[in-house]
């Protein structure tokens, strides 16, 4: 700790109270000139008396959320970054609840923390408490398959952390496996579990303990459900820790240790987020009244699904994360939710992100069974992006998308998208792509 | 012969389930509608054992993960044998860990591999590289259709021995040491082995690779499908006026 860091800390407890005096957004700012200043800020800043980090491929800000409002809830004044997930977003959420003179005023720190950032964290930041919410295919620039994934997060554990994980999950389940303070969690088989794919070109994945293969009875979301290995046995555990008996999406309920809970995010993925938020409160003693309550009243601002009236049509937002496969492939099970005639607007488009060019990808298009919506009343797909628009319509052509049924425009154009979903016979437009595309296809068919 | 007089096209899938990192499936889903648009009865074996020959056209084996791969090699004998009934072994992406000489790994032992092709891998580092990018090769100047696009990720940098053949020229993306830039060699052709960095799935973006593949091994087809093509020559054409902004 140095002067330097103190400097930093003023800086960005200055740059915060001033944007809070005028009303201005942009949470991560105080914490990215915090971090610009000095880069060792993290360590000088006092955390609360307790941590606990929430990684993982998917879920992560959803469950963090949710547990942060459970603690809220509870009584607790919780510290939590809502925003960014690396260490300026970290330092910007740490800034928010340290007095002047650097003393905490939170009870608990909830971070969600990137795979790839916990090797960066964990030294400055000790959590007792490490939540696991899966591990899949995912920016194959910086992961070049789940088995780099795991191992960053393994890397990181220590015997006093305590862990909870995804008995569902195979990655996650095998780094659980390792250690002694561990609690599982994991969904029971439901109505909206698939069984395996037997067909022609169906494919399974490595078991992560000894790399043969492994098989699942059902899936309850892609890549996660009941598995085992043919070649060493590793498996899934009969009975999880806690387990979600049943869920609802037309009631918006999930069923925990007999009691029924308000889930008012009505996808099969919250269920793990929710039942990981369930698990932790209960590890440190927090009570069904007060979960209950908790889910009942929470806002999720990270949803990844989202109805628009607009222009007389209902455009159905499902947001999937680039080159995550298991994300299309909810997105897809979500479309095939809704009976009605439709649209469906696919945008995989360009790949960007922060650690590699950009670049005209889609192999991950055939990691997903576009077929799947072949029966669900899809009068047309219209294919749309830049560069990779074709690529996107052959993924199709190839589940065995009648050719006839596929448009193709290449544009990544917010304007000319908007303008081809007004002009739809259908009423009902399902538009699968990222949120930051989808923002922009949102705000400009709000213009329109 | 298939049926009424029709070739027959046997492609083994290598360990489908295990080499499975970037949508690899799609390659044999190519060879199959591909063999059908050709005529061929397309006949393709899902190999998970590799103790009991059976003899194909093509084997392919997807992308796989190091540690998937280290294991394969593990049963290198046996492999090795199966694979003398493959008359093309076409090889996509980090297997090549597997038909490399040795392979250096950065925080695992390293591991011998089945050293059908001649060349020494590594692991490269994961902090502060370029992985992955756009891919386009040059692999059969001179014919109607000489280039393949698709992406690479570059999980490990080759170096071939001296008078290994590459597959094809680098026009875009990282060459097989990961040292040049849109110059250098893609892959490698060695007794039957074909191996390329190229991903997409490559076979999905480039069925005029496939087709030559199977013509090296049937012989010429003497069927047009530039018109079923289509999308595939769209995709092709975009990606060349992208790849022209990103030089």
């Amino acid at each position: 700790m140095s002067a330097r860091d103190a400097i930093a800390f003023l800086a960005g407890k200055t740059v915060l109270a001033g944007m809070r005096a005028f009303g201005k957004s942009g949470y991560h700012i105080p914490g990215m000139l915090a971090f610009r200043i000095s880069p060792s800020v993290l360590a000088y800043i006092r955390k609360p008396a307790k941590t606990v980090f929430i990684t993982g491929t998917n879920g992560k800000s959803t469950t963090t959320a949710l547990v942060g409002h459970i603690l809220r809830e509870s009584g607790l004044r919780v510290a939590y970054n809502t925003e960014s997930n690396n260490q300026p977003g970290i330092i910007a959420s740490l800034l928010r609840y340290a007095s002047i003179f650097n003393r905490s005023q939170a009870d608990f720190l909830v971070l969600e923390v990137a795979e790839e950032a916990l090797s960066k964290i964990v030294p400055v930041i000790h959590p007792q408490y490490l939540l696991m919410t899966n591990v899949q295919k995912d920016v194959p620039q910086v992961n070049q398959s789940p088995n780099y994934v795991r191992e960053k997060i393994s890397g990181v554990i220590t015997d006093d952390m305590e862990l909870i994980v995804n008995n569902d999950d195979p990655d996650v389940s095998s780094i659980g496996a390792k250690w002694r303070r561990v609690h599982s969690y994991g969904v029971a088989r439901n109505p909206y579990s698939l069984e395996p794919d037997t067909s022609r070109f169906a494919i399974t994945r490595p078991c992560p303990v000894c790399s043969g293969k492994l098989v699942f009875d059902y899936f309850n979301l892609p890549s996660v459900g009941r598995f085992r290995c043919t070649k060493c046995g590793f498996s899934s555990k009969a009975d999880a820790d806690y387990t979600a008996d049943a869920f609802d999406l037309e009631a918006g309920t999930v069923t925990i240790g007999g009691r029924v809970f308000p889930m008012h995010y009505k996808a099969a993925h919250f269920v793990y987020d929710y039942l990981l938020a369930y698990a932790f409160a209960k590890q440190i003693g927090i009570q069904d009244d007060v979960i209950a309550r908790a889910f009942d009243s929470f806002i999720n601002i990270q949803g990844r699904l989202e109805d628009l009236r607009t222009g007389g049509k209902t455009v159905h937002y499902a947001r999937f994360k680039q080159e995550t496969p298991d994300t299309l492939a909810s997105a897809i099970e979500n479309v095939r939710l809704d009976p009605k005639p439709k649209t469906v607007v696919v945008a995989l488009d360009l790949v960007e992100n922060a650690w590699g060019p950009t670049y005209a990808n889609t192999s991950y298009g055939f990691d997903v069974d576009f077929g799947r919506l072949a029966d669900a009343n899809v009068e047309k797909f219209l294919c749309v992006g830049r560069v990779v628009a074709h690529d996107t319509a052959n993924i199709l052509r190839y589940a065995g998308v009648p050719r006839e049924k596929i448009v193709v425009r290449e544009t990544g154009d917010p304007e000319e998208i908007a303008g081809l979903i007004r002009a739809e016979a259908t009423d009902d437009v399902h538009v699968i792509t990222w949120l930051h595309h989808y923002e922009e296809i949102r705000k400009a068919m709000s213009n329109g | 012969m298939g049926d009424a007089g029709r070739q027959t096209l046997t492609v083994n899938w290598m360990f489908p389930d295990l080499l499975w990192l970037n949508g690899d499936r799609g390659n044999l889903m190519a060879l199959d509608r591909l063999g059908s648009q050709l005529g061929l009865d397309v006949v393709i074996n899902r190999i998970e054992d590799v103790s009991e020959p059976v003899p194909a056209d093509l084997a392919v084996f997807g992308s796989g993960d190091l540690d998937v791969l280290a294991t394969l090699a593990e049963d290198g004998d046996a492999l090795r044998g199966f694979l003398s009934g493959s008359r093309r072994i076409v090889v996509f992406g980090t297997s090549v860990a597997l038909f490399a000489r040795t392979t250096t790994r950065v925080a695992h032992p390293g591991f011998a591999g089945l050293g059908l092709i001649p060349a020494t891998a590594a692991e490269r580092p994961t902090d502060g590289h370029e992985y992955g990018d756009d891919y386009l090769v040059e692999y059969a100047p001179g014919t109607p259709h000489p280039v393949a696009a698709g992406v690479y990720v570059k999980t490990v940098a080759v170096t071939l021995d001296e008078g290994v053949a590459p597959f094809g020229k680098v026009l875009f993306g990282l060459d097989n040491t990961a040292t040049h830039v849109h110059s250098g060699f893609d892959g490698a052709r060695h007794g039957g082995v074909v191996w390329t960095n190229l991903l997409g799935p490559a076979f999905v973006r480039n069925p005029w690779l496939a087709r030559a593949l199977i013509e090296e091994v049937l012989g010429p087809l003497p069927v047009d499908l530039e018109e079923a093509w289509d999308l595939e020559l769209a995709s092709l054409d975009a990606v060349r006026r992208f790849l022209a902004t990103k030089r």
